[in-house]
């Protein structure tokens, strides 16, 4: 795993650094001490699975240079570091596909779960700056298994009135194949075999009629 | 106070001037036309007496002598001699002997001596014709010396004359009065015209003055008291005109001072505000990091359990103790430079009071206390973030101050649009005397025996933000029993509950909300891909049509009547086909500018120069799930995060 980390200040690089190697025995941490290195490095690594940068490093106003490194390299997800909590910059920031916040005062076990967060695909902002994310917190809690996402829910609803898969998908007014994709995931996740466990299981969980 | 009109001073001069003078020369005319005419009278009268007079005289004998023609004619002669009205004689027997006059007059009756009255504009004049009998030494005669009353002479004179001259002396004083007049009314109109004019320039300037124009000057033009006047108000103007400037001079100067007061001030402000930026910046990063080195340190002595170990750990908790005091410090300075603004809006505060219960709640348990958070679907029009500062170190400082019992925080309605959050410990209370003094900086009441020392900041803090909230925070307290701290704010209606729904479960909405979700279409041959992918992509709201051939999927949207906003297609599909023609055939249904990529695992140089044909962008399998949603964030240009 190839991680960019920029920041302009090397202690702090350094205290970051123990963390990011908790992420796995072969992470590997390109650094950079400005927006120019962080850019040479993105170029010479096409292959980075997540860029660490800055908010506040010398050369470029904080959001102006996250903006410019989002447009020169789309497919790197970007994960922001900050010393202040400027929550003026986080709604512009997640605007422009930044994946994560993450406050520098956090403890370590904070930044690596977030960073942990990020690489699953999750939006991490700090439990008190979530509302100044525009659409909440997209943070799911973990339940006693795998939750069920809100539309796999209204499938299974759908399921539970005995509905076959072309009307859950006229209702739902998403196509075929991804009904049964949604189901084959409940089906799973439910732990059952067929639509008629499955339907058993959605009445007990009070889902039915 | 409204200047006199101009005419009441010339009226006044007139009236000055024309009023004795018309007195006067009424008095003055009256006098000597009366006089006048009292001489003439006075005249006339003496004539008649005198006419009557001697036509007694003249006409004694005659009538003694019955010689009436000798009368007759001596009263023709005497009625023609003057403008006598008439003349007459009467007899002894009182009737008239002669009358040359109008016949109805009638006789004057007998007297000894002369009278006069005056009728229909007459006067009337009698004089007793007497005849004295001779004195005669004759023993044979009578005794003489007598003399016997023959009649009356009458004779009228008319006032005509007199009345006349009265009228002519009138009409002669009248118009020398009326010339007079005229004369002296010009003289004082000429006079009281020189005396306002003047004045009205005067009054002019004045006015001028008084409106602000204190260049006015009044022409010096006249001489004595109102040369002086105008001479004065020029003076008076011209030292209210030094003054004014003075003045001016002085507020220009004192305004120049305050501005550059105020550019210093705003200068030091902004040097502040500097200062305060770099030293978060630079104070802040040291600590950050010292922080992670700590913990990276006590991670590697973890192990081998001993002294170091505990020093770490005794390092860790001076560094802990040390970030506190400076964050803590930092967010007043930041709070006393005006750097934090309050973004209020309504927000329901259910997760706040959640996030709290789980921050101070083990806190609270461990010193063997209970926390108590009382919510409810309250919302309010606040800062949320501010807010949940407020609570913190209320709920820290409770904590920190409550040996045993409990800490509850609770929220309650006090008015149609107002709620009172408020954070109760059981803890030791706070003395009268001090609770004003809690919310300056560094004070502290002695903490509880055993427990740590705060800083003396966070009610500092605590004041501050509630007065960036508009707000204040209200303490009760009974020693020994517990306090109240309290904080009035603005409620406002919940959002809606769908909406609140929406957004406490990321975005994932209703029907309703799909609507303007994105569309991604994805095509993989692989079920247990399209599967992963497919909760991906919902988890992060976004909706997904996904199929292992095109054909069915330009079917099926056409069906629903939706557009894809983004294309991802692998790159082998089934029965040969390749991801390049399912986006084009995708795109010929729905449009050449969806954004569409390659994913591929396929580093077979062929195929590499086939999609490097195409331009179509190429996504590297193994796909990750970050690198996958930074891309697709990209392709559909913010629409989702």
């Amino acid at each position: 795993m190839r991680i960019l980390f920029a920041d302009d200040h090397p202690l702090f690089r350094e205290g970051v650094k123990p963390v990011l190697q908790k992420l796995g025995p072969e992470v590997e941490i390109i650094e950079a001490k400005d927006y120019p290195e962080a850019f040479q490095a993105a170029h010479r690594h096409t292959d980075l699975d997540l860029a660490l940068i800055d908010l506040n490093m010398p050369g470029m106003p904080g959001v102006e240079g996250i903006v410019r490194f989002r447009a020169a390299f789309p497919r790197i997800p970007v994960a922001v570091l900050s010393a202040s909590d400027e929550r003026d910059s986080i709604q512009r920031l997640l605007g422009n596909g930044v994946l994560g916040y993450i406050c520098k005062s956090s403890p370590s076990d904070v930044i690596l779960s977030a960073i942990k967060l990020i690489l699953a695909g999750e939006v991490y902002i700090p439990a008190i700056l979530l509302g100044e994310q525009p659409d909440g917190g997209a943070v799911c809690g973990g339940g006693k298994h795998e939750p069920l996402t809100r539309r796999q829910i209204e499938v299974l609803r759908e399921l539970s009135k005995g509905l076959n898969n072309k009307q859950i998908a006229h209702n739902l007014n998403v196509t075929e194949g991804t009904v049964k994709i949604h189901l084959a995931t409940i089906f799973r996740v439910l732990n059952v075999n067929s639509r008629t466990e499955a339907l058993l299981l959605a009445q007990k969980m009070g889902l039915g009629g | 106070m409204a200047a006199r009109p101009a005419f009441g001073l010339r009226a006044r001069i007139l009236a000055v001037a024309l009023v004795p003078l018309c007195l006067a020369v009424v008095v003055l005319a009256t006098y000597f036309i009366q006089r006048e005419i009292g001489a003439a009278e006075a005249v006339r009268l003496e004539q008649g007496r005198a006419v009557a007079a001697r036509l007694a005289e003249a006409a004694a004998f005659d009538l003694f002598a019955n010689n009436d023609r000798y009368l007759a004619r001596l009263l023709e002669y005497e009625k023609g001699l003057r403008d006598k009205d008439c003349v007459g004689i009467t007899g002894r027997d009182g009737g008239w002997h002669l009358l040359n006059g109008p016949a109805g007059l009638p006789p004057p009756g007998k007297a000894l001596t002369p009278r006069e009255w005056r009728a229909d504009g007459k006067v009337f004049f009698t004089h007793p014709v007497l005849f004295r009998n001779p004195v005669v030494n004759d023993p044979y005669l009578p005794a003489g010396g007598g003399q016997e009353l023959l009649g009356q002479v009458v004779v009228a004179l008319s006032l005509a004359p007199v009345e006349a001259a009265r009228q002519r002396a009138m009409l002669i004083a009248g118009g020398f009065a009326a010339l007079l007049l005229l004369v002296t009314g010009g003289l004082a109109w000429r006079l009281s015209h020189g005396l306002s004019r003047p004045l009205h320039g005067v009054i002019a300037a004045v006015r001028e003055i008084a409106g602000g124009r204190l260049g006015t000057r009044v022409p010096v033009v006249s001489t004595g008291e109102i040369g002086e006047l105008e001479r004065d108000i020029n003076g008076m103007a011209e030292v209210m005109q030094r003054h004014a400037l003075d003045l001016e001079r002085r507020v220009a100067e004192a305004t120049g001072d305050l501005r550059a007061q105020k550019a210093a001030a705003e200068a030091e402000a902004r040097a502040r505000s500097r200062f305060i930026a770099t030293a978060s910046h630079d104070l802040r990063q040291p600590m950050h990091a010292l922080t992670l080195l700590v913990a990276a340190l006590k991670e590697r002595l973890r192990a081998q359990d001993g002294e170091p170990l505990r020093l770490v750990e005794h390092v860790e908790a001076s560094t802990h103790a040390v970030q506190t005091l400076l964050n803590a410090l930092l967010d007043i300075s930041k709070l006393d430079a005006g750097a934090v603004v309050a973004q209020p809006r309504c927000f329901e505060i259910g997760p706040m009071f959640d996030r709290l219960a789980r921050q101070y709640g083990p806190l609270a348990t461990e010193k063997g206390l209970v926390l108590r958070v009382h919510g409810g679907r309250v919302a309010v029009c606040s800062d949320p973030v501010l807010l949940e500062r407020i609570l913190g170190n209320l709920l820290a400082n409770a904590v920190r101050y409550t040996a045993h019992g409990r800490v509850v925080l609770g929220v309650r309605r006090v008015a149609r649009d107002a709620v009172r959050f408020e954070v109760l410990d059981s803890g030791q209370g706070i003395p009268e005397d001090c609770r004003e003094r809690i919310f300056g900086e560094y004070f502290q009441l002695a903490p509880v025996p055993g427990h740590d020392r705060g800083l003396g900041l966070g009610l500092a803090i605590v004041r501050r933000l509630a007065r960036l909230l508009d707000s204040t925070v209200e303490v009760r307290s009974r020693p020994g029993q517990g306090s109240a701290f309290a904080i009035r704010l603005p409620r406002c209606a919940p959002p809606s509950g769908a909406a609140a729904e929406a957004t406490r479960d990321g975005g994932e909405g209703e029907a309703g909300a799909s609507a303007h979700k994105a569309l991604v279409v994805l095509i993989d041959d692989d079920e247990a891909i399209l599967e992963a992918m497919t909760a991906l992509f919902e988890q992060w709201g976004v909706d997904v049509a996904i199929d292992v051939d095109a054909s069915r999927i330009v079917a099926e949207l056409h069906e629903l009547g939706r557009h894809p906003d983004a294309i991802l297609s692998d790159y082998r599909l089934r029965d040969g086909r390749t991801g390049i023609e399912a986006i084009a055939e995708l795109r010929a249904a729905f449009g050449a500018d969806i954004p569409a990529v390659l994913i591929t695992g396929d580093v077979a140089a062929d195929t590499l120069q086939a999609i490097a044909a195409t331009g179509l962008p190429v996504l590297q399998k193994p796909l990750k799930s970050a690198a996958l949603r930074a891309y697709l964030h990209h392709m559909l240009g913010g629409a989702a995060s």
